[in-house]
């Protein structure tokens, strides 16, 4: 079982299990409600890592003599994280390659794996609004090759430079975009 | 917490989170069971994912991965602090939540999801949370937050949070801006 967590090891990490999700049949995600698709992917994820077998999954019974695990979350470390929150982000040892209100353009690439960055966005300038800190670069850890920590900005983009003119003038989105999604303009 | 919840045969049940997961169990493995007799190229769905979750958590339960005094604490505890932080960035900025919506789905669902998700690794979220005080980053790109501790009542409320900074917000009127986190 690979860990990517730091806090607590298992198998796979949020951006493994959104990237699980794009790999639904499109016939099957558009059918499937939200939960749905949570629920098909972590049933499929509990067996491609091997926590749990097809026949269990499909009996809801453990097997016979399979072994039983340890809990490693336990309702003292639930309590101790809840309480802590989600840890902050900032980090000095991970330098900005933007800053605030810099005009940046949206990266035209098209990765075969996941990726955060969407596809209307791609090779379209924007403007850093913010810079959130630094955090896990999904496009990596959702394939478990590292978690290639880096800032993250909110991008204003207008939503002329999106989608055209027939767009309102007044519209903008504004994404969240890793280091890496970006280029200087 | 309580859940109501219609078994197969049309019974209706009222249930702590516990006695569910026993009685739901069985049934939902059996919908499994008969769902997967069909030849299909993915895995077919049975009629209630509500008791496939509940399955689901029940397995994991069994074989160790899981400690139910922790799922419990989990989930009281998710709740009732996304309930906290959603109250008060209601109180703080009431337009700000772009968009809310009656969920049909039942707790449960969206419980255990929850659940795997903060089980599954760290989240990308609660980025401003020291410098800007109960900002919305804390409801990013997870996100549905699950209120269902609160309540039935609060359980229908489901929300996508999406930041829009202080200082970035479109002007009124036009379309906020949301978030993909599936």
């Amino acid at each position: 079982m690979r860990s990517t967590c730091r806090c607590a090891p298992w198998a796979w990490n949020i951006d493994a299990w959104r990237h699980q999700i794009e790999l639904l049949p499109p016939a099957d995600y558009l059918r499937m409600t939200y939960y749905e698709r949570w629920l098909q992917v972590n049933e499929q994820l509990v067996v491609k890592h091997g926590l749990v077998t097809p026949a269990e999954l499909a009996t809801g019974a453990p097997e016979g003599g399979s072994a039983k695990a340890s809990p490693v979350l336990t309702a003292a470390v639930v309590a101790r994280r809840l309480g802590r929150g989600i840890p902050s982000s900032h980090d000095p040892k991970v330098p900005p390659r933007f800053k605030v209100r810099q005009r940046v353009r949206a990266r035209n690439i098209n990765p075969a794996g996941h990726t955060r960055l969407p596809r209307y966005a791609r090779g379209k300038l924007g403007t850093i609004t913010r810079d959130h800190g630094v955090y896990t670069f999904p496009d990596t850890n959702a394939h478990f090759q590292g978690e290639k920590r880096q800032h993250v900005y909110s991008v204003r983009f207008s939503a002329r430079d999106l989608w055209g003119e027939h767009a309102s003038p007044r519209d903008s989105v504004h994404l969240d975009m890793w280091d890496d999604y970006l280029e200087h303009a | 917490m309580c859940y109501a919840f219609q078994l197969p045969d049309g019974v209706i049940m009222d249930s702590t989170r516990r006695t569910f997961l026993t009685s739901a169990g069985a049934v939902a493995a059996q919908n499994v069971a008969d769902a997967q007799d069909h030849e299909h190229d993915h895995q077919a769905i049975p009629s209630d994912p509500a008791l496939r979750v509940k399955a689901l958590e029940s397995l994991l339960v069994e074989k160790g991965y899981v400690d139910s005094a922790a799922l419990d604490a989990l989930m009281t505890g998710s709740s009732t602090k996304w309930v906290r932080a959603m109250a008060r960035v209601w109180l703080r900025e009431p337009g700000w939540i772009p968009r809310t919506r009656s969920a049909c789905w039942p707790t449960p669902p969206r419980l255990l999801g929850s659940w795997l998700h903060e089980r599954a690794g760290r989240t990308y979220a609660g980025s401003r949370k020291r410098t800007q005080g109960p900002q919305p980053g804390g409801m990013h790109a997870l996100l549905v937050l699950s209120m269902a501790a609160t309540g039935p009542a609060a359980g229908l409320v489901q929300v996508r949070g999406v930041p829009i900074a202080r200082g970035n917000r479109p002007a009124r009127g036009t379309p906020g801006v949301w978030d993909t986190g599936r």
